[in-house]
């Protein structure tokens, strides 16, 4: 994925399971995903304004975590279904399809 | 999987002494929580719960502990719920007060427990004293029912259900507690005849007047040290910890998503073999005990389940999603 990417998450239903989430999405065509809490806090960050970049500044903190993980972790929920990407920032809630 | 209600067993003590009775509860038995620790069990499992459900016992032998965890289930704002025998119920006006004070305290569903065997102390007119007595509050109540389903006091439950447009659940005498000696049936091996269905009460655990965590309401009592059917919990604080281990748990994810004789479908042939001839009868918690129970057969469960636990974790969190939807259209 692309520093600039800007992925934008899909509509889910979250449910805790102990220190995991399992994301349940809308659509028929995403995949059901089982993250831990790091996975949680950077889908959480993908709301179509911040870049890949950006996301693993935040995440970073406090965690030593790379921006080649965290780009690791968003190309495998994209391919689930669960994020969609841009290079422009669009607010998800203003994206079209 | 996701836990549903906690069990806070208050005390062992039953001002009755019935012999299915799965606690072992008498007027002879003894142990009880104490507050501190029911107040750090319920705080700390507040996340990982809907609800909080006071049993015994007879919890309101216990009046100010129960009235305690009502009330602080309400300010947690939890569903709170209790099980009853229903002794208090003799006459119209104590119904009437006791019934009250719950309501008042914030309970949201009253069960009441009523058998052949509990109909020795609480007559039909107590039960349906009781039961006039809630309709007229904001309670939602229940008639909990246990046996073959052929005996007067069955007949009894259900008019009284049936009148009050009240739920009756049934329920068989299981082989544990002093249900042990009651089921007359004899052994059998015969590991097809149990069913072959999820269990929806793994997700009610109970923390007992000894302080243990089991992961459903009564049939793991007694369950071998190393059970995955008993949470590790040495104190209140960890209550919550443990519901969070046992919600990844891929056993009990296979118990809530299938059902025991799934468990038994992964066991090496010697382990199945062994684990049938530990049946007691035919129920699904007979053969789950004795699975769980079977030190060699959690471990080999444990290896050929690991690589599956987060699809087990999965399927759970989809399952309640769908009967969440499903609870949701019914009611509409
Ligand atoms: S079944 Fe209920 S009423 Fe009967 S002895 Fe046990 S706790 Fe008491
Ligand atoms: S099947 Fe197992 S987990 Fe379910 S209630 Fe019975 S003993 Fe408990």
């Amino acid at each position: 994925m692309r520093p600039d990417a800007r992925p934008c998450q899909t509509p889910v239903t979250t449910s805790p399971a102990g220190t995991q989430w399992v994301l349940i999405p809308d659509s028929d065509e995403a995949a059901v995903v089982v993250v831990n809490d790091t996975g949680y806090r950077v889908l959480a960050q993908c709301d179509g304004t911040r870049s890949l970049r950006e996301i693993t500044e935040t995440i970073a903190v406090g965690t030593n975590i790379t921006e080649n993980e965290v780009s690791t972790f968003l190309d495998h929920v994209h391919r689930c279904g669960l994020v969609t990407l841009t290079e422009h920032s669009t607010p998800c809630s203003q994206r079209s399809g | 999987m996701r836990y549903n209600t906690l069990g806070i067993q208050v005390t062992n003590t039953c001002n009755m002494a019935c012999p299915h009775c799965i606690t072992d509860s008498s007027p002879s038995a003894r142990g009880d929580l104490d507050w501190d620790e029911i107040e750090r069990a319920i705080r700390s499992a507040a996340s990982h719960v809907d609800g909080i459900c006071v049993t015994g016992g007879e919890p309101l032998l216990k009046r100010e502990l129960t009235f305690g965890i009502i009330r602080l289930t309400r300010e947690l704002g939890l569903r709170s719920s209790m099980v009853t025998n229903g002794y208090w119920s003799r006459t119209r006006q104590t119904a009437e007060r006791i019934m009250g004070e719950l309501d008042a305290a914030g309970l949201d569903k009253l069960a009441v427990s009523y058998d052949q065997f509990h109909d020795r102390l609480v007559s039909p007119v107590s039960l349906e004293q009781l039961v006039q007595a809630g309709a007229a509050t904001s309670m939602e109540l229940q008639i909990q029912y246990c046996g073959a389903r052929q005996d007067t006091a069955y007949h009894t439950a259900r008019d009284v259900a049936d009148r009050y447009d009240i739920e009756l659940t049934t329920a068989e005498v299981l082989p544990f507690g002093r249900g042990r000696d009651l089921v007359a049936a004899p052994v059998t091996n015969d590991v097809d005849a149990v069913p072959n269905e999820p269990c929806g009460v793994v997700t009610r655990p109970v923390l007992t007047p000894e302080g243990e965590l089991f992961t459903c309401c009564g049939p793991a009592r007694d369950a071998d040290s190393t059970s995955p059917l008993r949470l590790p919990a040495a104190s209140g604080t960890e209550v919550g910890d443990a519901l969070g281990s046992g919600e990844t748990s891929s056993i009990l994810n296979v118990i809530h998503n299938h059902g025991p004789r799934s468990l038994l479908d992964q066991l090496s042939e010697e382990t199945r073999a062994r684990v049938t001839e530990n049946l007691r009868d035919t129920s699904m918690c007979s053969l789950c005990r004795a699975i769980t129970d079977d030190r060699e057969a959690v471990a080999e469960l444990n290896a050929s389940l690991a690589s599956e636990q987060y699809r087990h974790v999965a399927l759970a969190a989809v399952l309640r999603q769908t009967q969440d939807t499903l609870t949701t259209d019914t009611e509409r």
